[in-house]
């Protein structure tokens, strides 16, 4: 279906008895409008409705929970319930974070075109409209394009950058935001400015790169870790039985259901702390 | 009739812990909204005692200067600290963090009446240590994340006076502008919340280096209070800022995030390793195997 502009989709509508008329333009809530697990599934592009992600959530964890009745019951339901949270609250957040970090790559080129183009004597609007097909395919084009509709339709500048800081947690969007709004206030020429944060964030933005790259080798090293030694230690149990003592007791089963709930712990913690200490604080 | 010593041990504990949490939850509500509204005047001994309590914890909060000795005291300034400073999130973590207790105590007389006495002992601390533990170590993360933030946007900021110094702009000038901006902020960013509170003390009467100057008090991050001790410091000597003091500044602020960064990421491979240690633990206690 073909896009209207703002002015088109003005001269289509009937104005003449409007009151009368039962407003066909479909709802579209705005973000400030959804509710918090919404708003986390919209900024990690899950484009599924919340109730059948809810849904697809809980079966997963329906699915590992009768798994793991194999090992015990205590064992199924932490096994079921961590597994469906993660899935629920941890995932999308996750997703978007990384989604953001994506786009927050692609800023500083974006910044250096705009820089240019605003130095030139365009308006903030006509550069950005002749920025984007500078810009490689991606996540920040996506949200541009997004913003440049927004505008397009009548939409506020600002506003439609202040939701763009809401969907990327960033301080690279911040500071763009920040710069655009204080300068554009000002009625000055940004354009240096542009070109100045251009050359920050991206030695910021590859400073970090380096230092994740080598937490995420050391964190994929310890999965495997763990993978070798649970596949190592299973097999040394069923190659050597004498080396295990046999389930005799039901507190014996409970120590062994907890171990395993320990190993699943161990690797969720361990994985948040790392994140915790390699990312920047956001989500 | 072993049944019903159980049960009555059960009932029991069950009260005793809803009438000490429910002193609790009310003390901390006491703590937050900061006047006494409670309205249920039964338990006057718990009372009096959480009254005091909540005198230290006002001081605490107020002066945030010396650390009270009461953990709900230490909980609720390291949620202010966490920039959960708003009642309804504050309500919502003593709420998980009771239930927790709660749910701790069923489980742990559940195992004390199942298995026998040694197991019980072995079964129930960590459970204990998980629902007390649990919660601090979360909202410890939290905290831990909100001054990252502040030590990041602190970067961030110091870039942006270096922007607006290399276009002529005034530090102090550029400082309101920026907090008038942070004003629409819907993410929550922590420097937008001190901006504000600076810009705040500046219109009260007092100026925007002395606003600058109390954010060290809610700030733990070393980096982060020399960063605003300094910039404070360069507002003192020169309202204007000076474009070579503020790029001097934002320079070294950028040197030190990156050894930071090379810190933690050292933090990590330590995290790993102790990470592996308990796994062998856990897998040793999962197949039972005797060494």
């Amino acid at each position: 279906m073909r896009e209207l502009t703002f002015t088109q989709l003005l001269q289509s509508t009937p104005l003449a008895g409007a009151d009368s008329i039962e407003t066909p333009i479909p709802k579209v809530k705005e973000l400030s409008q959804l509710s918090s697990f919404e708003h986390q599934l919209v900024r990690a592009e899950i484009s599924v409705a919340h109730s059948v992600f809810i849904a697809l959530c809980i079966t997963i964890g329906f699915v590992l929970f009768s798994a793991g009745l194999f090992i015990g019951p205590l064992f199924a339901i932490f096994l079921g319930l961590t597994i469906c949270f993660e899935l629920l609250f941890a995932f999308p957040r996750e997703r978007a974070f990384r989604r953001a970090q994506r786009a927050a790559r692609q800023l500083p080129l974006l910044l250096e075109t705009l820089g240019h183009q605003v130095h030139a004597g365009l308006s903030f609007e006509s550069s950005l409209a002749k920025s984007l097909p500078q810009i490689p395919r991606g996540e920040l084009a996506v949200l541009m394009a997004e913003l440049m509709r927004k505008i397009e339709r009548g939409g506020d500048l600002y506003q439609g950058l202040e939701e763009l800081c809401d969907r990327c947690r960033l301080p690279d969007f911040r500071l763009f935001t920040q710069v655009v709004k204080m300068f554009g206030r000002g009625g000055r020429l940004y354009g240096d400015a542009f070109v100045q944060l251009a050359i920050f964030l991206r030695g910021y933005r590859e400073n970090l790169s380096q230092l994740q790259r080598r937490a995420h080798v050391q964190r994929v090293c310890f999965l495997l870790f763990t993978g070798l030694l649970i596949s190592g230690a299973i097999f040394y149990a069923y190659m050597v039985p004498d080396a295990c003592v046999p389930v005799q007791s039901s507190a014996l089963g409970l120590v062994r259901e907890l171990g395993a709930c320990a190993i699943i712990m161990v690797v969720l913690v361990t994985m948040r702390i790392t994140s915790a200490f390699s990312f920047e604080g956001y989500d | 009739m072993t049944n019903i010593k159980i049960e009555a041990v059960l009932v029991a504990l069950l009260c005793l812990y809803l009438m000490v949490s429910n002193v609790r939850r009310l003390s901390t509500r006491q703590a937050e909204l900061g006047r006494f509204q409670a309205k249920k005047n039964y338990l006057w001994s718990f009372f009096i005692q959480d009254f005091r309590r909540y005198i230290r914890s006002r001081a605490a909060v107020r002066t945030l200067s010396n650390v009270q000795s009461s953990l709900v005291d230490r909980e609720v300034r390291r949620l202010e600290e966490a920039g959960m400073s708003y009642g309804s999130m504050r309500s919502r973590y003593f709420f998980v963090r009771e239930m927790l207790l709660f749910v701790a105590l069923l489980t742990s007389i559940y195992f004390f009446a199942t298995y026998t006495t040694l197991v019980a002992a072995f079964l129930i601390p960590p459970i204990v240590v998980v629902a007390v533990w649990g919660p601090r170590c979360w909202l410890y993360m939290r905290w831990y994340a909100w001054q990252r933030r502040l030590d990041v946007e602190q970067l961030f900021l110091l870039q942006m006076l270096n922007v607006g110094a290399l276009q002529g702009w005034d530090t102090i000038r550029i400082l309101h502008e920026l907090a008038d901006v942070l004003a629409d902020d819907r993410t929550g960013s922590p420097i937008a919340v001190e901006l504000r509170r600076a810009q705040w003390r500046a219109q009260m009467g007092g100026t925007f280096e002395e606003g600058l100057r109390a954010i060290p008090a809610r700030v733990r991050h070393e980096g982060s209070v020399r960063k605003t001790e300094a910039l404070a410091d360069s507002l003192r000597v020169d309202p204007t800022g000076g474009q070579d003091r503020i790029t001097a500044l934002s320079r070294e602020a950028y040197h030190e995030f990156v050894v930071d960064m090379e810190r933690r990421a050292s933090a990590v491979s330590i995290v790993l390793a102790a990470a592996a240690c308990v796994m062998i633990v856990a897998l040793a206690s999962f197949l039972q195997i005797t060494i």
